[in-house]
């Protein structure tokens, strides 16, 4: 009986571990607030450049114990995404497309907000209204393919 | 005349509120919240065309503060957020916003079309102004007000290029003449404040 006992307790131990080793070994990457403002385009060109772009701004939290990086997005409402940062210094704003993704730290929360990171959605296929809702999908290195929604917000 | 012991409270009391008079008298004007530019700043004016094809001459729409911007569609981030804080200006000021400018004026005239300007303006505010001109009459207006602008070549972007550019707004009083610099960032509550103080006469 104390051996089965035993048994059971070391069985526990190792599961214990197991899951922790498991959440360990992976991030965990929770993304809210999706949101992106309002741009009204004229009509599309048959060559699909409307030369009109747009905007996607979220929070990516990491909530596991290592990094992952965001290395490409994608949404079906524009021809192309990429994903740039700007900077603002000395009442001079400049804009830079990042090369290599958006590292996300373990345990941290990485805005993408006006002033700062964000998505940009380049030729724009259609207007985007206050109260549309369109999919993005964001590619994580670690943490592979996630979809989210957008909202269109005038703020 | 000998001042009693008795008297000393009520003439204590006096010089406190003469004091307190002398202070409240001059007491500066309330400060603005934004960067104020020095007196001797110049009238500015320039004559440029808005979203509708119509030529706009400042000193025509003097009488009006105005808030001076220089942006591109093109961009999706300060721009448009710039813009988005200005609806919230608008909002704030309510029927005081009739006497104000929003002038938006393009630092990429290639792309920015009368109606390129027309359709991202109706987005924030029908009453919102948007310039553009020909690369002569622009390039003054950007010297007269001192604005960086740099194009920024994109090899490997669908953006092709990109305009780098002056990020705070200009705040010009009924007169003209400039008197603020304001950030971006800067609360739409701030921005009203100030614009009201301009309104006021200060």
């Amino acid at each position: 009986m104390q051996k089965i006992i035993f048994m059971i307790f070391l069985n526990s131990v190792a599961l214990i571990f197991a899951a922790c080793t498991q959440k360990a070994a992976q991030p965990d990457i929770q993304i809210e607030n999706v949101w992106s403002r309002p741009v009204k385009i004229a009509e599309v060109p048959s060559d699909g450049n409307s030369g009109s772009n747009g905007v996607v701004y979220m929070s990516i939290a990491n909530k596991g114990r290592v990094a992952d990086r965001l290395i490409a997005a994608s949404a079906d409402v524009c021809e192309a995404t990429e994903v740039h940062r700007t900077i603002v210094a000395d009442n001079r704003m400049s804009m830079q497309k990042v090369e290599n993704g958006v590292e996300i730290p373990a345990g941290t929360i990485v805005a993408f907000e006006p002033g700062g990171f964000h998505i940009m959605l380049l030729n724009l296929r259609q207007s985007l209204q206050t109260g549309d809702r369109f999919s993005v999908e964001l590619q994580f290195e670690k943490s592979g393919l996630k979809k989210v929604e957008s909202t269109v917000k005038l703020q | 005349m000998l001042i009693t012991k008795k008297q000393y409270p009520g003439i204590l009391l006096l010089v406190f509120a003469a004091g307190f008079i002398f202070m409240a008298g001059c007491r500066s004007p309330e400060p603005f919240r934004g960067t104020e530019m020095p007196a001797d700043m110049p009238v500015l004016d320039f004559t440029l065309t808005d979203q509708f094809g119509e030529p706009f001459m400042l000193s025509e729409h003097r009488g009006k503060v105005s808030l001076i911007f220089f942006g591109y569609t093109f961009c999706p981030d300060v721009c448009p957020t710039t813009l988005a804080t200005w609806r919230r200006v608008e909002e704030v000021l309510g029927e005081d916003a009739k006497n104000v400018n929003f002038i938006y004026i393009t630092v990429d005239p290639q792309r920015d079309t009368q109606q390129k300007l027309k359709n991202h303006l109706s987005v924030f505010s029908d009453d919102f102004i948007g310039l553009t001109g020909s690369e002569e009459a622009l390039t003054a207006v950007y010297n007269e007000f001192g604005i960086y602008r740099e194009v920024q070549e994109l090899a490997d972007s669908g953006a092709g290029y990109l305009v780098n550019h002056t990020s705070r707004v200009f705040g010009l009083d009924r007169q003209g003449k400039w008197r603020l610099g304001i950030d971006f960032n800067a609360p739409a509550e701030d921005i009203a404040h100030d614009v009201r103080l301009l309104l006021a006469g200060n």
